[in-house]
């Protein structure tokens, strides 16, 4: 099987310091890919770079090649490649502003991927449900994001992700700052969606990568130290 | 506490309180001499001074200010229509593309209108707007405080949209939004509190600006709205005409016009605190 993402030979400055070093990595389809390592060591700047979310930080240039589903990331529309690939961050961000619905709902209606209301109520329900959200939230859609706790709004990040039906989702450490119940939450989350689209996931709980893994990528210093399938 | 520490920090105390009032001794006198003389003015003509036409300048009457009153209301509405846009988009490229040489050198350029004094904004419209067309207009002034107000703007726009945390900026993009679709569905409405805010700066200093008049509008008092492409009267211009001549009604009108920009200010000013608070 292809891999979904492939990374050869990458390397990376911000501001002339080289963050990567010569990474290469294939994350398999429909599998979760874990990149694990300290604080530092490049994790989160090479997730970005798959989604070339990187390029809004200032003074990054970077050599090498990614493939995002075959396709060189520099050949895709930048937006669908973030559509398609899509972020989820380390802290919970979702649109203050905004409801509940209206945060979900916000990238199927600005990506003009729905055909009417009930069309995009669907798609919310789907993907609350999904993120194992809709039954803490069925209730009260119209309030603001702010009456959810921490990983309340992590789940609803990721509900936010899955609306636009990415072929892939890349998670920076989504459960860095949450309580062990809402970890195990999102772990489940993620459990349930390995077969319907392909993960990579930043963490440096190397419990959950283990528990999560199906290939495990330990990246340390801007190397990659190792790249193994946990159990091998 | 020594005795002497103590008279010390006693002095340092009355010298703060004293300096104080100096300072905000010139607005209350301000504030309370328009209110006296403008009350009585507005008192003794009724609610036919904010309608009513001037009177004649040895009447006994003040008359009213109906005329420039519109005038104002048309010219502060004008200039914000053509001044927020320009500023706003401004603001954006400032803030959205701040690599940019020419974003730069907007920002630069707008920031330092804040230091052009207003008259000479307003002998520019005048060259550019008023000798071609042969007659001062609406728009004439429109435009010259369109120009003035935009810096005012701009630095309320610019500091709203920068205060949007870089974490709502990220999840925008991360959602494959484009840059267009995030300022405007994403990042104005977080920042729609200090949009507001900006837009009210700016019809508070349209409503008081008198120099980039001077040259533009041509005092219309005894006549309402004719259209863009004529003169217009404004309650600023109308309190600095009627101050410089000998009768005494028009003076008084001028203290009752004083009155009524003040209270235009302090109703904008009022809703300003409100929005700005978080």
């Amino acid at each position: 099987m292809n891999p979904a993402i492939m990374i050869e030979d990458l390397n990376l400055w911000i501001k002339n310091r080289q963050i990567l070093h010569n990474i290469s990595l294939r994350a398999p389809a429909y599998k979760i890919t874990v990149i694990i390592g300290p604080s530092g060591s490049g994790k989160s700047t090479l997730l970005r770079t798959i989604n070339r979310l990187i390029e809004l930080t200032e003074g990054v240039r970077y050599t090498g090649m990614i493939r995002v589903l075959g396709k060189d990331i520099m050949d895709w529309d930048v937006y669908e490649l973030r559509r398609t690939a899509v972020y989820v961050a380390q802290t919970p961000n979702p649109f203050p502003h905004m409801t509940i619905y209206e945060n979900v709902a916000i990238g199927p209606v600005l990506h003009d991927i729905v055909r009417d209301k009930a069309d995009l109520d669907r798609i919310v329900r789907w993907a609350l449900e999904k993120a194992m959200l809709w039954d803490e939230v069925k209730g009260r859609l119209d309030e603001k994001p702010g009456v959810l706790s921490g990983g309340q709004q992590q789940r609803l990040c990721i509900a936010r992700a899955l609306a636009l039906k990415p072929q892939i989702l890349l998670l920076d450490e989504p459960t860095a700052n949450i309580d062990p119940e809402n970890t195990h939450r999102i772990e489940e989350v993620l459990k349930r969606l390995r077969d319907e689209m392909t993960i990579v996931l930043v963490t440096h709980n190397h419990d959950q990568a283990m528990r999560l893994a199906d290939y495990l990528v330990v990246i340390r210093d801007g190397h990659i130290e190792s790249s193994v399938k946990p159990g091998d | 506490m020594s005795r002497h520490r103590y008279f010390k920090d006693k002095l340092f105390k009355i010298m703060v309180f004293v300096f104080a009032m100096a300072g905000v001794a010139p607005l209350f006198a301000i504030i309370s001499a328009i209110a006296v003389n403008g009350g009585k003015t507005i008192l003794s003509v009724g609610p036919g001074f904010f309608y009513g036409l001037p009177s004649s300048p040895l009447s006994s009457s003040p008359g009213g200010i109906g005329p420039a009153l519109v005038g104002s209301l048309i010219l502060m509405f004008l200039s914000t229509i053509i001044g927020y846009p320009l500023a706003f988009m401004t603001a954006v490229l400032a803030v959205e593309f701040p690599e940019s040489v020419f974003g730069r050198f907007i920002d630069v350029l707008v920031k330092s209108l804040l230091e052009i004094p207003t008259i000479l904004i307003g002998v520019l419209v005048y060259s550019l707007l008023v000798v071609p067309t042969g007659s001062f207009s609406a728009w004439a002034g429109a435009i010259a405080l369109a120009i003035v107000i935009l810096p005012y703007i701009y630095t309320h726009v610019e500091n709203s949209l920068r205060s949007i945390p870089a974490d709502i900026r990220l999840a925008s993009y991360s959602l494959g939004l484009s840059r267009a679709k995030s300022i405007f569905y994403v990042f104005t409405c977080e920042a729609k509190r200090g949009l507001l805010t900006a837009m009210l700066i700016g019809l508070a200093r349209a409503s008081g600006e008198t120099a980039p008049l001077l040259f533009t509008i041509g005092g219309n008092w005894f006549t309402y709205f004719q259209g863009l492409g004529k003169p217009i009267g404004a309650v600023p211009l109308l309190i600095y005409t009627y101050t410089l001549t000998p009768y005494t009604n028009y003076h008084e009108a001028a203290w009752g016009a004083s009155l009524v920009l003040l209270m235009v200010y302090l109703s904008l000013f009022a809703v300003f605190r409100r929005f700005s608070k978080p």
